[in-house]
């Protein structure tokens, strides 16, 4: 599984080079998130690669968000396709994530 | 209270209980007013104790036995009462060995005879060898004894064991002094002039001076007789006598505790009997729907009783667009009633498949002509078993939105109207009434069309469940039946069937059902005349790291719907559900192991897209189904949640073979 972070200031920039996030990579998934935001308080996650997600992709995704909030950090999505922004909404999800069209947007949004 | 009545009896119940207990978690305890003895389980568990028996006399007044079981066995309390009574049998047969033997003290000499005799073969269980023994062992008491049990069924004696002797004759009662011996239920002791004057003496006596014998007596009945004879006149005296009863009244003893044990052995296997009926009648009588039937949404619901019964469903798929549904119901009870229930319905089957046109073609029977041949098959068999059946015919034709129906005798089905009326389907014109089979050679048979439209609800069930009764012995009846229909009758079939059961099981309340509970519920959809267009299969191994193929699988099947048809997004939302519903399985279904396998099946219809996902494992029931969190407070519980969204159907069944299978099912806002 490929990534191409970046930080910016403050706040890591994760881009996985992902097409789908389903139950069978999710596992994966989350260790390379778990290394990446060990010493990171605010990320932006850009999906923009990403066509298809399941209700374990963003299970997970909700998981990372959640440990960011509670270390007072914040994970912030961008790039979503119409498929992944179809299930985010599906399931209420993006009432819950801030989600920016693009990532120069979401990193403005934690000046 | 007769303290050694009641230990024997205590030790007698116990033996006898010990196979039972085997079978469940047993609590058994004797309990008086001031006293408890456990005889079976453990001292506490008070409030698992299910219920009483009475105890036999030789308790005082206030002592009752109290039972309790898990898991819950049927049929308990009365296995218990029969074993209560077998083992006051024993014991009351243990109390006169024991005056006996009081009796006897007063000889040293005899008493040490009978226990030389009997002691030491107690410990074994074979009749046979025991009575062997006892022959060896009196034939031994003087050179030249003659000793023969013989045992008795059906008033024909018949040699169980012998001693220098040939081989005794097989005899009906008759005249002689072994039937003497029996009918007056004695011993008894003859020698010289007096047996030598004794009429119609048997074979075996005929050169002998001296005889003597002793019935085998039980509680109840007779068993057989032990006789000794010689040919010198030896003049037994009382002490042969005593030495021969209490002998014969060890072995009856034997005898009593050897059937109680068959009998409770003989228990267990009708039991079991009974499980594998309720499974011949499950797979044998109760036919299976069609996964799929365009226009219908079919529910079956049966829930099997103790009781082997001839309730039979059956359905027949006559071309794409017609079903025959057909219920039945053999009076009388038991495996013949089963059998003649598999009889019946495999003719219509026969019928149902090999008529032909005028030109060779396949043709379907219209439903009178049906039924009228399926009875003059079946009727000469079943005047033959005197037995009738009532049956009822439905032809459902999709095509032309009509229901055909031929009643004869059965219970009436009901069809409840999209605008909440309900019809009986019953020929009730006078003289028209058709016969059940079995009754009239001649038997003609009429039937009747109605139309159907969408929403329509039909409701086929067993006596079992109109039946049905509760305490205050009132019946559920068709007024039950109505009743539910008034209230849920907006549900899919499924959940009408089930909204069914749950009443009759609430008016039953502690009554219980007693019966089968056969149910069928069709519903006419608004896809009357929805058509198959195409159909794709394929099938998954139970291992991770396929769900890119199942979505690509989905993805190109849905490439067969016609542009247009289809909302945007609807293609990925469809990948979405059918991903979650196979994940599901193998999270769940399977439990994470790599074994069975998954069959994804596609169809495509005129009105809806069809995807059923059929599994090997475990069934649905107990795979926990959270609700989603909406606030994001919890990571899982989202998948059900997804696949119900993004389907219009989710329907799950556990079906035979011990499949589970999941249909999702997605309506077209046009047709196809």
């Amino acid at each position: 599984m490929q990534f191409e972070n970046m930080k910016r200031g403050n706040v890591m920039v994760i881009a996985p080079k992902l097409e789908a996030l389903d139950a069978d990579n999710v596992g994966e998934f989350r260790n390379e998130m778990a290394c990446t935001l060990k010493e990171v308080k605010d990320a932006v996650l850009d999906l923009e690669n990403l066509q298809f997600i399941d209700s374990s992709g963003l299970g997970a995704i909700l998981s990372f968000l959640r440990q960011l909030n509670a270390s007072e950090g914040d994970l912030k999505l961008c790039g979503l396709s119409r498929p992944v922004r179809a299930v985010f909404e599906l399931v209420r999800m993006h009432r819950i994530f801030e989600i920016y069209s693009d990532r120069d947007e979401a990193l403005r949004s934690f000046v | 209270m007769e303290r050694g009545l009641r230990k024997s009896w205590t030790a007698a119940f116990r033996r006898l209980s010990a196979g039972l207990a085997a079978m469940t978690e047993l609590t058994l305890r004797l309990e008086g007013p001031a006293e408890t003895i456990c005889l079976h389980g453990r001292e506490e568990s008070e409030s698992e104790l299910a219920g009483t028996l009475p105890l036999p006399d030789c308790f005082p007044e206030g002592w009752v036995l109290r039972y309790a079981a898990r898991p819950a066995l049927a049929g308990l309390e009365p296995m218990l009462a029969g074993l209560v009574d077998a083992a006051s049998r024993l014991s009351s047969l243990e109390a006169d060995r024991q005056g006996l033997f009081d009796e006897l003290n007063s000889s040293w000499e005899t008493l040490h005879s009978v226990y030389e005799l009997i002691g030491r073969k107690e410990e074994e269980g074979d009749l046979g060898s025991v009575m062997d023994a006892i022959v060896a062992r009196i034939a031994a008491l003087k050179p030249g004894t003659q000793v023969a049990i013989w045992t008795l069924d059906e008033e024909i004696l018949h040699p169980a064991a012998w001693r220098n002797c040939a081989m005794p004759r097989r005899q009906t009662l008759g005249r002689g002094l072994l039937t003497k011996a029996i009918w007056e239920g004695r011993s008894l002791g003859l020698h010289g002039e007096e047996l030598r004057e004794h009429g119609g003496l048997e074979e075996e006596f005929l050169a002998a001076e001296a005889v003597a014998m002793s019935p085998i007596r039980g509680a109840t009945e007779t068993f057989g007789v032990l006789a000794v004879w010689h040919r010198l006149d030896l003049a037994f005296g009382a002490r042969l006598s005593a030495l021969l009863e209490a002998v014969t009244s060890h072995l009856s003893y034997l005898i009593e505790n050897d059937r109680s044990q068959n009998e409770m052995a003989e228990t267990i296997r009708m039991r079991k009997e009974v499980e594998i009926g309720g499974r011949i009648q499950q797979s044998l009588l109760l036919g299976r729907p069609p996964d799929v039937f365009p226009g219908l949404d079919i529910a079956t619901f049966s829930v099997p009783s103790a009781k082997i019964d001839g309730d039979f469903i059956d359905f027949f798929q006559h071309r794409g667009s017609c079903l025959d549904v057909l219920v039945g119901d053999v009076m009388g009870k038991g495996f013949a009633a089963a059998l003649v229930g598999a009889a019946v319905k495999t003719q219509f089957l026969r019928m149902g498949r090999h008529v032909q046109g005028p030109h060779g073609e396949f043709k379907e029977l219209e439903p009178e002509a049906f039924v009228a041949s399926v009875h003059e098959a079946v009727a000469p068999r079943l005047f033959e078993v005197d037995r009738f059946v009532t049956a009822c015919l439905t032809r459902l034709d999709m095509e032309r939105s009509t229901l055909t129906y031929v009643d004869c005798g059965h219970t009436d089905t009901l069809l409840s109207r999209a605008d909440g009326s309900v019809e009986v389907l019953k020929e009730d014109l006078p003289g028209r009434v058709n016969l059940p089979f079995g009754l009239d050679a001649r038997a003609r048979f009429q039937g009747r069309s109605v139309s159907i439209r969408p929403g329509d609800v039909l409701v086929y069930y067993s006596d079992g469940v109109s039946e049905a009764m509760n305490a205050a012995r009132g019946q559920f009846g068709t007024e039950g039946i109505r009743k539910v229909l008034e209230m849920e009758r907006d549900g899919d079939a499924h959940y009408i069937a089930q909204s069914i059961i749950a009443a009759v099981n609430a008016f039953a309340g502690v009554e219980g059902i007693r019966d089968d509970l056969t149910l069928v519920v069709i519903k006419v959809t608004d896809e009357v005349g929805d058509r198959v267009v195409l159909e794709q299969a394929r099938d998954f191994s139970c291992e991770s790291g396929q769900l890119s193929t199942v979505r690509d699988f989905v993805e190109e099947f849905c490439g067969f719907v016609p542009p247009g048809v289809l909302d945007e997004g609807a293609v990925e939302s469809m990948k979405l559900g059918v991903n979650e519903a196979f994940q599901n399985v193998m999270d769940h279904g399977y439990g994470k192991r790599a074994e069975g396998g998954l069959r994804l099946e596609a169809i495509l219809f005129t009105r809806r897209i069809v995807f059923r996902l059929t599994d090997w494992g475990k069934p649905f029931q107990g795979r926990s189904v959270a609700p989603p969190a909406f606030d994001g407070s919890r990571s899982h519980g989202f998948g059900v949640f997804m696949m119900r969204e993004v389907f219009d159907g989710v329907r799950y069944q556990r079906a035979e073979g011990q499949r589970n299978i999941l249909t999702l099912t997605k309506r077209f806002p046009m047709e196809v």
